[in-house]
């Protein structure tokens, strides 16, 4: 079976293992852990009548007291960049993130997820930044790991680009 | 004499599982697991041998290839891993670290708790994001209500300057029927009470604004070392957009430039200016940003060269709490809290037509007072 390994970027606490947990689990916690080093869970899909085991590295939030390592990248197929819509300068630090894993890993798919979308009333993040970046070609979902939105779509998206690219 | 023999105790007590590495890229347990081994991996006390951890632990997959060339290349040679975390049945966490060592010809692999104590690292990483977080929201929250009750504030003075006015031409046209000047006068009186509790309000806000400590050129903040963070910072999404900033000092050698205010407040301010330049700048265009020591004060100006602010909403720039429609959170305010900020330090802020072609805001700072 063909394995994909696919990386969390992002800042800490904009929801990367909530995302991962709701992708594979179904669950959701409001408890927030923070993630030390990383920590892989296996999901198995179909893209194409073909079944693929995404095997996702949930890598610890990037703040200036722990760096994410980029040796953990090596052999990635794609990543996630995850901001929090409700931190604005967390799409900032997604965007410095993107520049150094595409310097490791050179031009693999990736998406960027604005996530907490269920926190509206909190939202920071000016659509004109999201309406910019789609623009360039980037593909930008808005996600809640607590209510599932658009949750699926992001890592369907995402492995059906690494099957067809 | 004899080597004293090691008791196969030794790496269970140590909670370090060693394994050898195998020709085949199997591996085989060497002593006793130790307890944890039990909850995460409970074939291998049984199996021993023909073993693959990669297959238990997903992440040796990424660090196996690494230990190998240490198993291939030298004696006494070694390599650590970066920490991983593993999930048992009971949704219990365990953190992790491989090390990869080659020893007297073998190839040795420990998997053992990393060195320093994942408790307590944990612990510190999480206290300071949680406070990180809760500082952040407090600071937005208390950003939200300090521009709402401005314009409160703001909002009671006007109708109340109306009527105090009309009483007044009341009286000075003689419009008031005898014997009722008294209650109109009252009247005057209570609106001017209160005038006054509108005015303290302003002065409670202002005041909040104001940096609580007297400033010095060495405990002021540094415009230039704000502007040259903001503008790092913003450098990805200055890229995307293919804008690029060009900062000009005058004069232009490297120095600070205090000014008086509070550094938060500061970044805050230059982060809405600085933000909404970006936003309207054309791509493949400049953002000018520009610093002038004036002597007493330093005036700082953006300027881009997009469409500028059509000539009838000028006015209305920085005195309107206004939301575009759609908009979520404080689009609409940022303009606004430049201008309470900036005046509550005793500067001023202001809008002018760019030689660029679009908008240039400018605001106007004073100097910290040398120390006594």
């Amino acid at each position: 079976m063909m394995q994909k390994k696919i990386c969390m970027l992002g800042s800490y606490a904009v929801g990367k293992t909530s995302l991962v947990a709701q992708y594979v689990h179904g669950i959701f916690s409001e408890e927030y852990l923070t993630t030390i080093g990383v920590k892989i869970d296996k999901k198995s899909v179909e893209i194409e009548g073909e079944r693929i085991d995404l095997l996702l590295w949930d890598l610890n939030g990037q703040d200036r007291f722990q760096d994410v390592s980029m040796s953990y990248l090596r052999g990635s197929a794609g990543y996630l960049l995850v901001a929090d819509g409700t931190r604005k300068n967390t799409v900032e630090a997604a965007l410095l993130l993107n520049e150094r894993a595409q310097e490791a890993l050179g031009q693999v798919p990736f998406l960027l997820l604005i996530n907490k979308n269920d926190l509206a009333d909190e939202w920071e993040v000016d659509h004109r930044v999201v309406d910019d970046l789609r623009a360039r070609g980037w593909t930008v979902l808005i996600t809640s790991a607590k209510t599932g939105t658009r949750v699926d779509e992001a890592f369907h998206t995402l492995a059906q680009r690494l099957v067809t690219s | 004499m004899t080597a004293p023999v090691i008791p196969a105790s030794l790496f269970p007590s140590l909670d370090v599982m060693l394994l050898e590495g195998a020709a085949d890229g199997s591996f085989t347990l060497l002593g006793e697991a130790p307890a944890w081994v039990r909850r995460l991996w409970p074939e291998a006390p049984a199996q021993r041998r023909g073993l693959h951890p990669e297959r238990t632990f997903l992440f040796l997959e990424h660090f196996l290839p690494l230990a190998r060339t240490v198993w291939a290349n030298g004696q006494d040679a070694s390599v650590t891993s970066e920490m991983w975390t593993e999930v048992d049945e009971t949704g219990r966490e365990w953190l992790l670290e491989a090390r990869a060592l080659q020893l007297a010809g073998r190839s040795l692999l420990l998997l053992k708790f990393p060195t320093v104590a994942p408790e307590n690292l944990r612990e510190v990483l999480q206290q300071s994001r949680e406070l990180n977080l809760e500082h952040y929201r407090l600071r937005k929250e208390i950003d939200r209500r300090e521009v709402l009750l401005h314009c409160l504030v703001h909002d009671l003075s006007t109708p109340l300057a109306s009527i105090k006015g009309s009483l007044r031409l009341l009286i000075e046209d003689e419009m008031v029927r005898p014997g009722g000047d008294p209650l109109v006068q009252i009247g005057l009186r209570q609106i001017e009470k209160l005038r006054e509790m509108v005015r303290e309000m302003l002065t409670g806000f202002t005041g909040q604004a104001r940096p609580a400590r007297r400033l010095t050129a060495q405990t002021a903040p540094d415009l230039a070392a704000a502007i040259r963070e903001l503008t790092t910072g913003l450098t990805p999404t200055a890229t995307l957009k293919n804008v690029r900033f060009q900062v000009e000092a005058d004069p232009s050698e490297a120095r600070a430039w205090p000014v008086v205010g509070e550094s938060t407040r500061l970044e805050r301010v230059l982060f809405n200016l600085f933000e909404n330049a970006l936003r309207y700048a054309p791509a493949g265009t400049d953002v000018l940003v520009r610093l002038v020591d004036e002597g007493r004060t330093i005036r700082l100006s953006i300027e881009d060269a997009g469409e500028g602010v059509p000539e009838g909403e000028v006015e209305r720039l920085f005195r309107k709490f206004a939301q575009g429609s759609g908009q979520k959170g404080q689009v609409g305010l940022g303009l606004y809290f430049c201008r309470i900020t900036i005046e509550g330090w005793g500067g001023t802020i202001g809008y002018a037509p760019s030689a660029l072609g679009g908008a240039c805001f400018w605001f106007r700072l004073p100097k910290p007072q040398p120390e006594d």
